[in-house]
């Protein structure tokens, strides 16, 4: 049985900015949010839509997948819309009224620059995941924190765990379909009841998925161990992600000019 | 050559010992069957033959090497190779290449020499043209190959598989097995634990284990003539082996046969 299996979010695609070195990416992040927080105006919110949208445009991720990610806080923006722009009963001049109930102008536009820089962010930030595959991102991290090590930080070995959580994932999530499986065809029932029921049932799904799970624990360890692991020491890499001279200019520049964007508008 | 002198070995808590002064030489490039029932000490036997295990008494000595002395722990890893029998609990990387690249990767070798070891290892398990794919997308014969890539990848000089064919279907049990053929044709030796006898016949030597101690240690053929033996030892003689011993019964000598092939050409010679 084979479960197709898309974790992540990572859209599978040549472009320049899935070619861009993970760390150059995680940089671009966060000089982009930072500079977010520094703007003031829509001028500001407008110009870095722009640079989404262009971004966005040349990394090949469809639009109906960048948006996706702004679904989950539809809510948060209606509630920061709603908070800033309806007023009760107001003594001053608004824009629409129904009965008590009163939209405010420059409320309006506060909701507005709040409720924008909060797509703004998600839909920034999330094109790191969706154009950097897992690996990559790891690696990139591993690379991040490597300075670390001489603090004595377990960079490698943290590093080494995030790969191996990646890799059983869908072997987890495979193991666990097939145990539901069995389960159902020996009349377990999983769409019954209310929610306690419900998640009952799921005990005996979980148990042997966890039993399972120490067992290969084991097995992994025993690999692992025969495959001379001994942590990161003395390790070398089949790939290493390297910074090159475009790299470094794009999150030199691109900082630079998002911080500047920052501070001026 | 592994030289397992007098080995005895028991788990830590547990009673009775798992081995009890086990003895024997495997050659470099030669190709040992290890069978014996459940809990007969096949698994113990592979973990003590890579330093993963050390004996309580007695000694093993790979290549000169004594898997005691921690200095040479890695070394003497890097040169006996171990497969486990299930796939999925020990392919560590995302992809393909990523994982066979683990064990060089971990003895700190440079680069570009990673990627020729990776590149040879992956031809040598015929999964070439699957670098990028992601192991749960592999079928289990293809992820069981692609364990043995990467043991190879650390270029040891012996393999020790326990039983890796147990969990793959036919087609899946023949790659592995014609993999394994290769591999041992290009010199490196192999250590196959099984619990089938058919299996153990593609091997010059089969070791049974009973209860941690060798019972037996020879050639396949003779093992499967002695039935008193192979019933003592709790093994069942593959088919074509119960149909030579029945056809030699019934007064047709066909030899050492481990295939049909072999039984229609000694009846029928060409
Ligand atoms: N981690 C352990 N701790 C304690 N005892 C163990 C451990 N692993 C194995 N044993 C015991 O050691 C003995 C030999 O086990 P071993 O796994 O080597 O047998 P085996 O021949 O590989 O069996 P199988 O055919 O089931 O794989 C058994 O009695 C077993 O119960
Ligand atoms: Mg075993």
């Amino acid at each position: 049985m084979r479960v197709p299996v898309a974790f992540g979010q990572y859209v599978p695609v040549d472009s320049p900015v899935h070619a861009l070195d993970p760390r150059t990416k995680m940089g671009l992040v966060a000089a982009f949010t930072f500079s977010l927080f520094l703007m003031h105006g829509l001028i500001g919110l407008a110009l870095a839509g722009v640079l989404v949208a262009a971004t966005v445009r040349i990394s090949h991720v469809p639009w109906r997948i960048a948006l996706r990610g702004t679904k989950a806080v539809m809510l948060i923006l209606v509630i920061t819309l709603a908070a800033h722009a309806l007023r009760w009963n107001p003594a001053t001049v608004s824009l629409v009224r129904l009965g008590p109930l009163a939209i405010d102008g420059p409320g309006l536009l506060t909701g507005i620059f709040f409720s924008a820089r909060i797509v703004l962010l998600v839909v920034g930030t999330s094109l790191l995941t969706l154009t950097t595959s897992p690996v990559a991102l790891t690696d990139g991290l591993e690379r991040l924190m490597r300075p670390l090590e001489r603090l004595h930080f377990p960079a490698s070995e943290v590093a080494m765990m995030l790969t191996i959580a990646l890799r059983f994932i869908p072997t987890t999530a495979q193991e666990a379909e097939k145990i539901l499986v069995a389960q159902t065809a020996r009349g377990a029932r999983f769409d019954e009841g209310g929610p306690i029921r419900r998640a009952k049932a799921f005990g005996p799904v979980l148990v042997p998925l966890f039993v399972n799970l120490f067992r290969r624990a084991d097995d992994l360890a025993t690999a692992m161990e025969s495959r001379c692991y001994r942590g990161g020491v003395g390790r070398t890499r089949l790939h290493e992600s390297v910074m090159r001279t475009a790299d470094w200019a794009v999150l030199c520049l691109g900082s630079i000019a998002l911080i500047a964007l920052g501070l001026v508008l | 050559m592994i030289a397992v002198e007098d080995v005895t070995y028991t788990y830590p808590g547990a009673g009775s010992p798992a081995l009890l002064g086990i003895s024997a030489v495997i050659e470099p490039g030669s190709w040992t069957a290890l069978v014996g029932a459940n809990g007969s000490g096949k698994s113990t036997l592979a973990r003590l033959l890579n330093g993963l295990l050390i004996s309580s008494e007695g000694r093993v000595v790979v290549d000169g090497m004594d898997t005691t002395d921690e200095d040479r722990a890695w070394d003497v890893r890097s040169r006996v190779g171990l497969v486990l029998q299930n796939p999925d609990n020990q392919i560590v990387g995302t992809v393909v290449e990523e994982d066979v690249a683990f064990g060089p990767e971990n003895l700190g070798v440079p680069r570009d020499e990673l990627r020729r070891r990776v590149d040879e290892a992956i031809a040598a398990v015929r999964l070439t043209g699957l670098e990028r794919r992601e192991p749960h997308l592999l079928s289990e014969g293809q992820k069981q190959r692609l364990a043995i890539a990467g043991a190879l990848a650390m270029r040891p000089a012996y393999l020790v598989l326990d039983e890796p064919t147990a969990m793959l279907d036919a087609d899946g049990r023949s790659d592995v097995l014609d993999v394994l053929r290769e591999l041992q044709a290009a010199g490196t030796a192999i250590i196959h634990i099984t619990h089938d006898l058919a299996e153990a016949l593609l091997a010059q030597r089969v070791i049974a284990l009973q209860r941690g101690t060798i019972a037996y240690d020879g050639s396949a053929t003779a093992l499967l003539a002695d039935d008193a033996l192979m019933n003592a030892l709790g093994l069942e003689a593959p088919p074509i082996a119960r149909l030579a011993s029945a056809l030699r019964g019934a007064g047709l000598d066909v030899g050492a046969a481990r295939t049909a092939e072999d039984v229609v050409e000694a009846l029928w010679p060409s």
